[in-house]
């Protein structure tokens, strides 16, 4: 089973490697070129190494691409997309990947990575536009994407079948505002929507219309039917605090990453994470908030994050941040809750950490060092581990908001 | 060609403890190597071919070997200096003139809720103009003391689309609280309330004169402790530019174990995206706004008190000092260039600026501002693409992406 596996993943990273044997790579009928031209003083690989992460980028000022790297910082392949993308979703087993573009967004972009010339832009459905994120259903044969129905000021999740071009065959509610990430809770159909609780209109571009009345929520829909099986608010006095990023463990905790959009200088409640079980059975109970922990953030560190978290992941026990604006990213321990190790990095933003599927209870003795990788918009791509913080590479690109690993 | 060789130079230093080969700034401390071709007693012929196959090559590797380590030194050496003169002549000036700025401005206040009189007050608004000369002089400058404690907020909460400051101003204003008001109370209030927007609102708004004329109203004392509090941060931030063992101990000599810069390069790269974001604000926030069919003057930065020329021109100022007199425009090759559109640039803020006012007497734009608003927008668009395609390209880095406008 394993050598299958194994060998299923070389031929898909020899599949996405020969895409750009020559310097110039083809997609669709266009081509890219110099996208293999790396920076990377330290590392210049001729063949595809280990785990691969895909990400969005700009590479330059009206140029923007889905980039496939592998984990020693090394191009593989290049897609061009028509505007800003955000997030991606992925299923290892199908091969399937998507990315969004950045809210209000007018395309996902769907390829097989086996044959990633082959990708599809989908524009939204009248009255509807892509929120930056979606995750596939455990098949991968359905893929939810956040979207905003813009007239109602709700948010739905777009349903897509994957096995039929992605046609949309659906939508339900968020039972929220302003959806951003999606994630779906691994071994389930439950999905975890981040409602952002932001109002936006693409008549009036990105502005936030109603920050003074927001009110963010995390909503667990069980995928199947829709059901809103469990939901949070923060309290009132964090209500402008904009929960957007999500990450599970494989234990049954999603953590999530905030984003305040208030004055108040004092205001926390940027991370914390949910318990599934308990969020369930506190909602069947009409509970508030049983099943919703908050981090106790350092004074300082808030400060300096600029109280703008830009994306989150897991490995293992770690539990990995990163802060755009302040140029920072910290790891947050899972057993302790407690701070464990900020690193100054200009322009932080992605973040991936090896798959939860890969790892056991007792994790963090397993996880090797350099499991998760960091992209900044400098182009930077850093391996985060043990040993703290590792520049891998550096492209004259611009690495986009989120980072994703493939395999 | 010389900046493409000090790119690919820059682009090879690297955080120490990295995987692989030594930084540029190792290579050059360490001391040269020495080769050494042993005699040998060989046939003839033999001779021939070990001098031609071994130490001839050798004998080009080592005069390469020179050649670019003189050159990598001297590039370094020519960053190292851009980077002083950067601080020496643009930061630490720029910062000191705004604490005399808000010193002056205090002074002015403090008489002004003595003597209580139109007099005073008009002294405090010509001292308010000068300190937002100097305030826009730096205000883009987003790193260190700027980026810290929230002062970029604090300083200057804008755009503030949702009018919180009028609104918290207000009602701090109909509050008994507001005539004992310390500096120390404001801090903890709303970032909105503590800056230049609400000291605007108190020296320009409807009544503005007699309300701060009145002995009966807080109004002079709250703009009294605002501009207390303007100073103070003024004052720290002005510490961190002149203390030369913090930021700018690493700006000037970055090292490896450093939490701010490890080497020139990051250096480079924020002062980079410090020109290219601060242009991206400048075009985007400041200018487009005044833009277009059915545009309001009061999208613009400072309306209230008609310094928005100001604002921009001393943003442009700021922008250009960093760009040009530091010497980064001169080694991409572009200054010529970038003077040329530089001074397009001063010429139309020039007209702008004798204009008798932006807006008719309904308010409105006049044909002659709107006219003038376009081909600034025309140029600094030009600026823009030129500092993003070519600027960061030639400087062999990319600028920061995420950290001004993430998601």
């Amino acid at each position: 089973m394993e050598r299958s596996v194994l060998s299923r993943r070389s031929l898909l990273k020899a599949a996405i490697y020969s895409l750009c044997a020559p310097d110039t790579i083809s997609f669709a009928g266009s081509t890219v070129a110099g996208t293999r031209q790396t920076e990377d003083p330290n590392h210049v690989s001729a063949t595809p190494s280990g785990r691969l992460y895909i990400s969005g980028a700009r590479q330059s000022s009206e140029e923007y691409a889905a980039v496939v790297f592998d984990e020693h910082g090394t191009i593989l392949s290049s897609v061009p997309l028509s505007a800003r993308a955000h997030g991606a979703a992925c299923h290892h087993q199908t091969n399937r990947a998507c990315l969004f573009a950045r809210r209000p967004g007018l395309y996902m972009n769907t390829f097989d990575l086996r044959a990633p010339q082959t990708h599809h832009s989908i524009a939204p459905m009248k009255g509807r536009h892509y929120y930056g994120h979606g995750a596939f259903s455990s098949t991968g044969d359905l893929l939810f994407a956040t979207e905003n129905d813009y007239e109602a000021a709700r948010g739905v999740i777009g349903l897509y079948d994957a096995t039929r071009g992605y046609q949309r065959i659906g939508e339900t509610s968020t039972a929220g505002v302003g959806p951003h990430e999606v994630v779906r809770v691994p071994g389930s159909s439950l999905l975890v929507l981040a409602n952002g609780g932001i109002q936006t209109h693409p008549d009036s571009g990105r502005d936030k219309l109603n920050i003074d009345s927001m009110h963010p929520s995390l909503s667990i829909i069980d995928s199947r039917d829709g059901t809103l099986v469990g939901q949070h608010f923060l309290s009132d006095d964090l209500h402008q605090v904009s929960l957007r990023h999500l990450a599970c463990t494989g234990d049954g905790e999603v953590w999530f990453a905030g984003q305040y959009e208030g004055t108040d200088p004092t205001t926390d409640g940027l991370a914390g994470f949910i318990s599934i079980e308990q969020s369930i059975d506190s909602f069947q109970r009409g509970v508030s908030r049983k099943g919703l922990t908050l981090i106790d953030l350092p004074a300082g560190l808030q400060m300096q994050s600029l109280r703008y978290l830009s994306s989150v992941a897991v490995a293992g026990n770690q539990v990995i941040y990163t802060a755009a604006k302040g140029g920072l990213a910290f790891s947050i321990n899972r057993k302790t809750r407690q701070l464990k190790e900020s690193v100054s990095l200009f322009d932080a933003s992605g973040v991936a950490a090896l798959p939860y599927t890969n790892l056991s209870a007792n994790a963090e003795k397993r996880v090797p060092d350099g499991s998760t990788l960091i992209t900044t918009g400098t182009g930077e791509i850093v391996r985060l581990g043990y040993n703290g913080a590792t520049r891998v590479a550096t492209h004259r690109l611009q690495w986009d908001n989120h980072l994703y690993a493939l395999f | 060609m010389k900046h493409e060789g000090r790119a690919a130079n820059l682009a090879n230093s690297r955080i120490p403890k990295m995987q692989s080969n030594s930084s540029i700034d190792e290579l050059i401390a360490c001391k040269p190597i020495r080769y050494t071709c042993e005699l040998v007693v060989v046939r003839k012929s033999r001779m021939r071919v070990y001098l031609k196959t071994i130490c001839l090559p050798v004998l080009v590797m080592l005069l390469l070997t020179g050649s670019i380590r003189a050159e990598a030194q001297t590039d370094l050496n020519e960053t190292a200096a851009a980077i002083s003169r950067t601080i020496d002549e643009i930061f630490q000036p720029s910062h000191q003139r705004f604490v005399e700025a808000t010193r002056q401005l205090l002074e002015s206040a403090e008489i002004s809720c003595r003597d209580r009189s139109a007099q005073a007050v008009s002294r405090l608004r010509a001292d308010y103009e000068s300190l937002i000369s100097a305030f826009a002089r730096i205000e883009l400058y987003r790193m260190g003391p700027m980026t810290e404690q929230l002062r970029q907020n604090r300083l200057f909460y804008w755009p503030d689309k949702r009018r919180v400051g009028e609104r918290q101003l207000r009602e701090l204003l109909s509050s008994a609280s507001s005539a004992t008001l310390t500096e120390a109370a404001l801090i903890e209030k709303s970032v909105a309330l503590q800056g230049i927007p609400a000291l605007e609102r108190l020296l320009y708004s409807k009544n503005a004169t007699e309300n701060l004329v009145d002995v009966q109203t807080s109004n002079c004392h709250v703009a009294t402790i605002i501009t207390q509090n303007l100073h103070s941060m003024a004052t720290a931030m002005n510490e961190g530019w002149t203390d030369e063992s913090g930021l700018v101990s690493s700006m000037r000599d970055p090292t490896g174990d450093s939490r701010t810069f490890r080497n020139h390069q990051e250096v480079l790269q924020r002062l980079a995206t410090l020109i290219v974001v601060g242009v991206d604000v400048v075009l985007d926030k400041k200018i487009q706004p005044l833009v277009g069919d059915n545009v309001s003057v009061k999208n613009a930065p400072l309306w209230l008190s008609e310094q928005t020329v100001t604002m921009i021109t001393e943003n442009h100022h700021g922008i250009r000092s960093l760009l040009i007199d530091s010497g980064l425009a001169t080694d991409t090759g572009l200054e010529d260039e970038l003077q040329f559109e530089f001074r397009t640039v001063d010429s139309i803020l020039e007209k702008l600026a004798s204009l008798p006012s932006l807006t008719d007497e309904h308010t409105q734009l006049t044909r002659q501002t709107l006219s003038l608003t376009k081909a600034l927008s025309a140029v600094v668009g030009g600026i823009q693409s030129t500092l993003n395609d070519r600027f960061v390209q030639r400087l062999g880095i990319s600028a920061g992406f995420n950290s001004e406008d993430g998601d």
